[in-house]
């Protein structure tokens, strides 16, 4: 955490500009300063992602249990907080098994077609002030781009296993995930077109100057709450991993460390779909009395908190109900919102 | 040679190794995969030519949707590997080929031609001051600022404005196309 507060200072004060001039008294060419920025950026980013996944794993854990009248992690460390310590190094430590039957040079692929685009998209998101690895004019665009090569990796990883519970929960993977990424989008985009700007900044300045978009777009909130829950692959949507059916569905060969690259994108995607969502609803950092970067934090938890409550509560939909659901109800009132939405901002 | 030439080396030779594996390699999912990693180096050109909407939309697009909606076909249809007695599309000189070649030759010449033709017509416009683009040889790394933005912008105005009935008139084709589509699926159920 010390980290990530230290970085405004990185981002934008005195101490850029200084280390800047530095660079430049050494007379080393500038693009070595550049590239020196870009990577201090991305570890940032990345500390803070692998910190909170860490936190969100035990917190699943921990919640839940609660929720459901049980204590959770309870034996490593205080409150069970060593719990997620213990099994990364468990899923490390075991033998990486690729399964005979397998497509080998897809089976190794699919994870990191799903890893790396989940990093990347932190790119544009805005922690605070000033405090965004880069501030793109397309930043709405290029989220919903990025988080939409899951589907790929997902149909990857499922086929290349050469298992029939993998197939299967790759189909429904796949079905899903392209049936729910329409309303998401559309809710996205009403909240673009209020704005009147794609850039992440941008919106949050306008929630700044008016009103939170969850005030003004109730009906947009509830759609991308639900199809995020639903591109998350959470109950009550966790029909492509149903275990009572499927096993473990797509991931239901992998093991040791490459299983471990989906279940941390898993939960990175949780952290940024909560992350996209106080930003587009809640105003993203702004807010009054503390920093920007702790209000940033505790809204992305408030959605945190909604998708984990929503897991330990309800129970899993079926296949019908899902497709039903997506294509009669959602798809429908999202579209509806975006043209009442264009119509309140014409007049 | 610039950075910003080294890197549109690098993307070009990525594009061109994926879409050539594309035709020749036997297992068709691994095609697919292989035009997904072309589709991305040339939104990687889009990006280094400043046209972010574009690569954006080239991703989302072709990428997320396209190639996903390919590899769901193969998935679903069952091919698997091509055949070894059918010679593929492209081969070697002198060796066996499909009827269809000369075709597929003549409909990528047509394409090539027309791209041509399309890049000779086409006014440029420059630049809105001199400098601000990163893709001026010798430029460093992009100020952002003036330049950033102004794609998505003036796209909005076009498609919106001057081009609104085209783009009105493709998006009646695709819906066309999409009920066409449902329409066929459901007699086949019966």
């Amino acid at each position: 955490m010390a980290l990530a507060l230290a970085a405004p200072a990185l981002a934008g004060g005195n101490l850029y500009t200084r280390a800047q001039q530095l660079f430049l008294d050494l007379g080393l060419p500038p693009w070595i300063f550049a590239i020196l920025v870009a990577a201090v950026k991305v570890a940032l980013i990345l500390v803070f992602i692998l910190l909170n996944v860490l936190f969100l794993i035990w917190l699943e854990r921990k919640l839940g249990g609660h929720l459901q009248n049980r204590l959770g992690p309870v034996y490593t460390g205080p409150f069970g907080l060593l719990q997620t310590v213990a099994d990364a190094l468990k899923v490390l430590v075991k033998e990486d098994v690729i399964p005979a039957a397998a497509d080998r040079w897809a089976f190794i692929v699919a994870p990191f077609i799903a890893f790396v685009p989940a990093l990347m998209i932190w790119l544009v998101v805005p922690f605070g002030p000033g405090l965004q690895a880069r501030d793109l004019s397309i930043g709405v665009l290029y989220v919903a781009a990025l988080s939409g090569l899951i589907i790929p990796s997902l149909l990857t990883a499922g086929w290349s296993s050469g298992s029939k519970w993998s197939l299967l929960g790759a189909f429904r993977a796949g079905a899903q995930l392209i049936s729910y990424e329409v309303p998401l989008l559309l809710a996205q985009l009403a909240v673009v077109v209020w704005a009147g700007s794609l850039s992440l900044n941008d919106i949050v300045r306008a929630q700044q100057q008016g009103t939170w978009f969850i005030l003004l777009q109730p009906v947009g909130f509830i759609v991308y709450l639900i199809a995020a829950i639903a591109e998350l692959n959470r109950t009550p949507f966790d029909l492509p991993e149903a275990e009572s059916e499927l096993v473990a569905g797509f991931n239901t060969e992998y093991s040791g460390f490459r299983f471990a690259i989906f279940f941390l994108t898993e939960y990175a995607n949780l952290l940024t779909s909560s992350a996209i969502a106080a930003t587009l609803f809640l105003g993203g950092w702004s807010g009054p009395w503390l920093p920007p970067f702790v209000w940033f934090l505790l809204k992305t938890y408030v959605f945190v908190f909604i998708a984990m409550w929503v897991r330990f509560t309800l129970p899993r939909l079926r296949v019908d109900q899902l497709m039903n659901f997506a294509w009669k109800l959602l798809l429908p009132v999202a579209l509806l919102n975006v043209v009442v939405t264009g119509a309140i901002v014409a007049l | 040679m610039t950075t910003t030439l080294l890197v549109f080396l690098a993307l070009a030779a990525v594009s061109l190794f994926a879409a050539w594996r594309v035709v020749t390699d036997p297992q068709i999912m691994h095609a697919g995969l292989w035009m997904g990693l072309s589709f991305v180096g040339v939104a990687g050109i889009f990006l280094l030519l400043t046209a972010e909407f574009l690569a954006g939309v080239q991703i989302l697009i072709y990428v997320g949707a396209i190639t996903t909606i390919i590899l769901f076909g193969i998935m679903l249809s069952d091919i698997g590997e091509v055949k070894e007695e059918e010679p593929p599309l492209l081969s070697l000189p002198g060796r066996a080929k499909r009827p269809g070649t000369p075709v597929a030759v003549l409909a990528a010449g047509a394409f090539v031609l027309a791209l041509i033709l399309l890049y000779r017509d086409v006014a440029w416009t420059s630049l809105p001051a001199a400098g601000t683009l990163s893709t001026a040889p010798g430029a460093g790394t992009p100020a952002g600022g003036l330049w950033e933005g102004f794609s998505v912008k003036l796209i909005g105005q076009a498609l919106f404005g001057e081009y609104a009935l085209p783009a009105e008139a493709a998006s009646v084709l695709l819906l066309a196309a999409l009920l066409g589509a449902l329409v066929l699926a459901a007699r086949e159920e019966g």
